[in-house]
């Protein structure tokens, strides 16, 4: 009868244990990630949102991808469906660099933290947290790069992001924060072609024809990079005009391999996707003080180093 | 016929005393306002802040951490051994691969090219050889290399980026030109400097070290 006795306590004891443990998985599953992104068109954006997603869902959370498609007003849509829905956590890869920071704090008025991806928003109050690239100093890099394959002399051009985005900024101050050192080298033009493929080459089409005798083209990102590599192939002019992108995309590594772009610069989405989603974690088990901004470190790619990166940092 | 102040009407004399009593206080209050956009003097004082920043950072931490850095071969040779950990070495700024290191030592000049200066270090069995820039001081590593200045103490990435700047500008403006007017080949130098390898690519053959203290011995 002791036996019997004891092995039913035991047996309590033990279904009281797994209850509890069961307890604690749900309340982890239960928890859900909004994971909103400027665009989808953009395959550098989707492997961050992918990323996110699939590093959020490794954890036990529930995650989902939202696309702005550049626009502001959907963001907008999204966060209000995000606070309407009761998301725990919203990782956002902002739209604009200011107009997304009234939509962010909607919900952080809301009490959801908010967790900046890549591109950062221009109040710091505005998110519990950014973690970007140090796009600056990756483009302080290029830039010395850029000066020593010209010799110190001719002439470029510069084609833009969003001229809204910081990253666009960032990039542009770090690449001629070097290269303005250089007197005998000099921008004949400089335009925006929004971080697109189609439209870069385009813009360096027109461009070329007031200034066929450029050296290089420096491009905010690959995407632009390939366009304006795309439109020198075009006129028979990619020997002779060197391209350099930012980014570290598949494209821009392939072309790098083969002989086409001179360098990008590679940045690591699963990196940024991670730590955000470490965070998220880190939240939601208690903690409420984060760095304002988090710096992931960007490497320099080029044909001397090319076969050890794969496209967008993978590791 | 001259006319004198009493042929003024006194109404017509108050308003002119008045009248020069406003324009003098028009003329003293316009001159004791200084107006001026809020931007410009906000960036007035970021500039200010980074300015007092980068030069108590060169001058008193930078110094403190760089009197105990390693000799050059003897660093180099622990970074260079497998599985090594290049954190206990060096300093880490952002979430990544890059560090950052101090070294300083006695090396002989061994050759001056466009853009740096070939330096040797060491003696007997541990003997390597650096590339002192002299030209291309623009990166990180002269602000991040002591760990004594971080972007949470600064607060904003703009000034951070900022102090790193200055540093490097003094470095090009203060230091190199004098270096570069004396400097010849076999000469033996006193040096401190800093630099940065990817932990990805290992130690290479074609870094460059940024100077901060560059000594002609003899």
């Amino acid at each position: 009868m002791r036996i019997v006795n004891r092995c039913l306590w035991m047996g309590i004891l033990l279904s009281l244990l797994i209850a509890c443990g069961r307890g604690e998985a749900d309340k982890t599953q239960q928890k859900q990630i909004a994971i909103i992104v400027s665009t989808l068109n953009n395959p550098w954006f989707v492997f961050l949102a992918e990323t996110a997603r699939e590093e959020a869902e490794s954890r036990g959370y529930v995650a989902r991808i939202f696309d702005s498609q550049n626009n502001t007003s959907l963001e907008s849509d999204h966060f209000e469906n995000a606070v309407a829905l009761g998301y725990d956590a919203i990782l956002l890869n902002a739209t604009d660099s200011d107009g997304s920071v009234a939509n962010a704090r909607k919900a952080m008025e809301a009490g959801i933290p908010v967790f900046c991806m890549d591109r950062e928003l221009n109040n710091p109050d505005a998110a519990t947290s950014q973690i970007v690239s140090d796009s600056y100093s990756g483009c302080v890099e290029l830039g010395g790069l850029f000066v020593r394959s010209l010799g110190q002399k001719g002439k470029y051009v510069e084609l833009l992001g969003l001229v809204g985005d910081n990253n666009t900024w960032n990039r542009s101050k770090g690449f001629h924060y070097v290269v303005d050192h250089f007197p005998e080298i000099k921008m004949v033009a400089q335009q925006s072609a929004d971080f697109d493929r189609n439209k870069a080459m385009e813009v360096l089409e027109s461009i070329l024809q007031a200034h066929p005798d450029v050296d290089a083209v420096f491009c905010g990102n690959d995407a632009m990079a390939m366009g304006a590599y795309q439109a020198l192939v075009a006129a028979g002019k990619d020997k002779q005009i060197q391209v350099f992108g930012f980014d570290g995309s598949e494209d821009a590594v392939g072309s790098i391999q083969s002989g086409g772009l001179a360098a990008t610069v590679m940045q690591f989405p699963q990196k940024i996707a991670e730590t955000a989603v470490a965070f998220s974690g880190e939240y939601f088990e208690g903690k409420t003080s984060f760095p304002q901004k988090t710096l992931v470190d960007v490497e320099l790619v080029t044909p001397a180093n090319v076969s050890i990166y794969s496209s967008y940092g993978k590791e | 016929m001259v006319k004198n102040d009493k042929d003024i009407q006194p109404q017509k004399r108050k308003a002119l005393k008045y009248g020069l009593i406003g324009l003098i206080a028009f003329f003293l209050i316009y001159h004791s306002f200084d107006v001026v956009p809020l931007d410009s003097r906000r960036h007035d004082d970021d500039e200010e802040d980074v300015a007092q920043r980068a030069d108590a950072y060169f001058l008193q931490s930078l110094p403190e951490v760089l009197a105990n850095a390693p000799e050059p071969c003897t660093l180099l040779a622990a970074l260079s051994q497998k599985d090594q950990d290049w954190a206990s070495y060096g300093k880490q700024t952002n979430i990544g691969n890059r560090y950052y290191f101090l070294i300083r030592g006695e090396g002989s000049v061994q050759e001056i090219q466009d853009s740096y200066v070939q330096v040797a270090f060491g003696e007997g069995e541990q003997v390597c050889s650096l590339r002192v820039a002299t030209v291309y001081i623009f990166g990180n590593e002269i602000r991040d290399a002591s760990g004594k200045l971080a972007l949470e103490d600064v607060g904003e990435l703009t000034k951070f980026n900022a102090i790193s700047e200055r540093l490097n500008k003094r470095v090009r403006e203060e230091i190199i030109p004098e270096f570069l007017g004396k400097v010849q080949v076999g000469q033996k130098i006193r040096f401190a400097g800093a630099f940065a390898l990817n932990r990805r690519l290992g130690v290479t053959d074609d870094f460059e070290v940024m100077p901060v203290q560059l000594q002609i011995v003899d």
